[in-house]
């Protein structure tokens, strides 16, 4: 449970890259939110920038879904 | 037994350890000079011991600023959450109408799904409605993720109030507001004063819609001013670290005041459900 929430939190995080990185040297250490963030608020590119960002939502969804359906079962 | 003993305290030694080093690495940073930091010299207790650093985030940089923006918005937005939230967690623990589950369930996905995902249609969002660079902005985004979040933790906590309590009220004529008011809410108030500290700690943490919807130089909040300590591969270690002290602060404070409290609240509205 804990590491299904700690995944979907750190699939998008975007602090700790940002400040550390900046996703740089060249693009070697972007993620989904920093990445997005380059590409619409840096460049004005919104489609990619969404793009980029989307990519992540079949798993962040999967994951979402997984734990709704356990914290249902357990308030039954 | 005894050994079992043992491993406990081993466990819990390095727990304090993971939370405690930090925190007494940034205090003790922030008594050295730029040398001393530099050079690792008198790494653990430094000397000569200076306060140039918190001298310098007063007269030099804008901290007292961005603390007041900090403050303002997360008051605010607290606040705002903690109605809404409140009305919204009432609503669909003892009220009955069609789509009540459904709309329990997306509540909780919406507190799930991430910033990293939300904020360039919010920004968008906000560009459209011609409203970004104010603390405005921040008090109306801060809610996004702060109402889902309160309204599922009272939700638990409303659940674990006896419907019985306020039907005797009901029965003594009082309205469904003035029941909520004087008998669930008073019950609640462990609760309530969870979720408005951990609003208030989540919005004052909050980096990266401070960052992006404000463009101001006078507007920005603690943590977008703090890493302004940080330029590229160099950072201002003995600023920033005066400044990560001062800011945790108030919360720290507020914490050992108030724990007794927020671990009632939690468990009463996460784990008993």
């Amino acid at each position: 449970m804990v590491t299904l929430l700690s995944t979907i939190v750190t699939l998008n995080d975007f602090n700790i890259v940002y400040i550390m990185t900046r996703g740089g040297p060249g693009a070697a250490t972007h993620i989904f939110a920093t990445y997005s963030y380059e590409l619409g608020i840096m460049s004005q590119r919104w489609g990619l920038a969404m793009a980029a960002s989307m990519a992540s939502l079949p798993l962040v969804a999967l994951l979402i879904v997984a734990v709704v359906r356990y914290l249902h079962r357990e308030e039954e | 037994m005894r050994g079992a003993t043992l491993a406990r305290w081993i466990v819990l030694a390095v727990i304090l350890a993971v939370v405690f080093v930090p925190m007494y690495w940034i205090v003790v940073t922030s008594f050295k000079t730029g040398r001393q930091i530099l050079l690792s010299e008198s790494v653990y207790v430094p000397r000569p011991f200076t306060l140039d650093n918190y001298v310098y985030l007063f007269e030099e940089s804008r901290f007292a600023l961005w603390i007041r923006n900090s403050a303002i918005t997360a008051t605010a937005s607290t606040l705002l959450s903690l109605f809404i939230g409140t009305a919204g967690a009432y609503s669909l623990t003892r009220l009955s109408f069609p789509g009540r589950r459904t709309f329990g369930g997306i509540v909780l996905i919406t507190y799930l799904v991430p910033p990293g995902l939300m904020f360039i249609p919010l920004y968008r969002t906000f560009i459209g409605l011609g409203y970004t660079n104010s603390l405005g902005t921040l008090i109306l985004a801060y809610p996004t993720f702060l109402v889902p979040f309160v309204t599922w933790l009272l939700m638990g906590f409303f659940r674990s109030i006896p419907r019985e309590l306020e039907e005797a009220a009901l029965v003594d004529g009082a309205t469904r507001v003035q029941a909520m008011v004087r008998v669930v809410l008073p019950l609640a108030a462990p609760g309530l004063l969870a979720a408005g500290l951990f609003c208030f700690t989540l919005s004052w943490n909050e980096f990266l819609y401070a960052l992006i919807f404000i463009a101001d130089d006078s507007l920005k909040t603690l943590p977008v001013g703090l890493s302004e300590f940080v330029v590229s591969d160099f950072a201002f270690w003995g600023q920033l670290m005066a400044a990560a002290a001062l800011a945790s602060l108030p919360v720290i404070v507020v914490y050992i005041y108030l724990h007794k409290y927020m671990v009632q609240g939690l468990t009463a509205g996460a784990v008993k459900g």
